[in-house]
């Protein structure tokens, strides 16, 4: 199995998660991994953005002191967008239900994160 | 037939017909010729057929007959696959335009329905049999295009003896002009039958996969007309519909504050967007392009120094670049270059586009040369940004630039 597929398998899981629509691994410049989105998603211009955000907000945060980011969450009308580091090199994406409290889902991807940090780098 | 097949035929250089995939055409000067053959050897778990179908599409629609040997999987499924990459073989078989030869129904025993079937697959005599009659009897109704899948397996099932068998089929090929495709998948072979495979074929194009974790496989065509050829490595992704295609997931296009760069990306792209505030970019712009057979991914930087720590993190792992300058102000120009340094792309492939030449007092390319001190190595191509003719030109020319790393 390559590493794309381990990571896709990773992906699977968390949206077995209530509340996970979708997610995507990108790397943070802004190239996609693998992604679980629905097909009318454009998974590569969803990964480059993605990346580009992050990175803004790392720079933003650094610049006012404020050590490195953690994570970025994006509330929505529609969804929440959370963006986590995940090692280095990587960042993993995940779409939740905008209503749906984000304690489990940090959690996990969290978890999911660590895995995808040892496969990658 | 009224189509392609005819105005091919018409051509002086017909000889080599397209295999329809535009980067091995590339690459093979034109096509696989006539009366020859192909080996696509693909690294275990790279995935061979599709190429090998889009192969017989191609030439099943400019009316060659096809052939197509399986041992490995049953005449049914190869059509299935055919559907499920958007290239349907169904048609031509129903017409008869593709036959197939079924050496993998009688694995299990089970009677065939094709027209040709080969029962006793470990011997290399009643394989070499069959395949010789089908190629000799279609080439009556046509241009036979004969697929061979998979020839890894017939080593396995009858030995290598069953290369022996492939120089004959290849002067029946010679006599009727047909084209034999063989696939073939590398398990780790013994040294002598890799080098018996090698020297076999005339032709051959190579599928890897690379310890990558974004665009890792690549195609390689490591010998044309006899002659082993180096230095050449596409990077490929497959498609729905359409199947293997080359892919470059990222082109910088890069410059000075409003030199053009969001311009030039949404000119060359089918699709694209851009996070623009203002007037100006303040993030990234993307697009999708296609051109020869490539998907490319375009990212076009902010140009402001303000915006040069996300330049540094957006950068990386670019294959080329587009540097994109205003050709009205060189004095701009020191900036221009600093920006492809803080992006990390100097020393890759990268062309430089000497925008805005519609404006007054636009310097030459000539002039942009001198004035920036670059080499004559690298091609600077004059572009307006709204003018697609122009800026495909300088796309045309970093493609050259990374075809032939």
């Amino acid at each position: 199995m390559s590493v794309k597929n381990l990571i896709e398998e990773i992906l699977r899981e968390l949206k077995s998660i209530g509340g996970v629509e979708a997610s995507a691994v990108v790397t943070r410049d802004g190239l996609l991994v693998a992604s679980d989105t629905p097909a009318d998603v454009d998974a590569e211009t969803f990964a480059a953005m993605s990346a580009s955000m992050v990175g803004s907000a790392e720079t933003a945060v650094s610049e006012v002191k404020g050590g490195s980011a953690v994570r970025v969450i994006v509330e929505s009308e529609n969804l929440k967008m959370i963006a986590l580091g995940a090692g280095p090199k990587v960042l993993l994406v995940v779409l939740a239900k905008r209503d749906v409290p984000l304690g489990l889902i940090l959690v996990k991807m969290g978890d999911a994160a660590r895995k995808i940090s040892g496969l990658v780098d | 037939m009224i189509d392609d097949a005819s105005f091919e035929s018409s051509h002086a250089s017909s000889y080599r017909v397209p295999s329809g995939v535009p980067i091995v055409d590339s690459l093979l000067d034109g096509g696989i010729a006539r009366g020859s053959s192909v080996l696509l050897r693909g690294h275990p778990l790279v995935d061979i057929s599709t190429m090998a179908i889009q192969f017989l599409y191609h030439r099943l629609k400019n009316g060659d007959i096809g052939l197509y040997f399986v041992n490995n999987k049953s005449p049914a499924s190869v059509v299935e696959d055919s559907v499920s990459i958007g290239l349907s073989l169904d048609e031509f078989r129903s017409r008869e335009r593709l036959i197939f030869v079924d050496a993998y129904s009688g694995l299990f025993g089970m009677k065939s329905e094709e027209k040709y079937s080969v029962d006793t697959l470990s011997d290399p005599a009643s394989i070499s049999r069959v395949v010789s009659q089908a190629l000799s009897e279609c080439s009556k109704k046509g241009k036979v295009f004969l697929i061979y899948e998979a020839l890894n397996t017939s080593i396995d099932q009858c030995g290598e003896g069953i290369l022996a068998e492939i120089s004959h089929w290849s002067k029946i090929a010679l006599a009727f002009d047909s084209v034999l495709c063989f696939l073939y998948t590398d398990w780790g072979y013994a040294a002598n039958i890799s080098r018996t495979i090698t020297n076999l074929f005339p032709n051959i194009v190579d599928l890897k996969t690379l310890e990558r974790i974004v665009a890792s496989q690549v195609l390689t065509v490591s010998k044309v007309e006899g002659k082993p050829v180096t230095k050449n490595m596409i990077p490929i992704k497959k498609v729905i519909p359409g199947g293997i295609v080359g892919y470059i997931p990222k082109i910088l296009v890069t410059g000075p504050f409003h030199a053009g760069k969001t311009t030039i990306v949404h000119t060359l792209s089918s699709r694209a967007v851009s996070v623009q505030r203002m007037g100006t970019t303040v993030s990234l712009d993307f697009g999708h392009a296609e051109h020869r057979g490539f998907k490319l991914d375009l990212f076009g930087t902010v140009g402001q120094q303000r915006f040069d720590p996300i330049l540094e993190q957006l950068g990386g792992e670019a294959l080329g670049a587009i540097l994109v300058v205003d050709s009205t102000k060189p004095e701009e120009f020191p900036r221009a270059k600093e920006m492809m340094h803080k992006a990390g792309v100097y020393g890759l492939p990268y062309v430089i586009a000497a925008n805005k030449q519609d404006m007054p007092g636009a310097l030459s390319v000539e002039e942009v040369r001198k004035r920036m001190s670059i080499s004559d190595d690298v091609v600077i191509v004059g572009t307006i940004g709204s003018d697609k003719p122009s800026v495909l030109k300088a796309l045309d020319a970093l493609i050259d630039r990374l075809v032939l790393i």
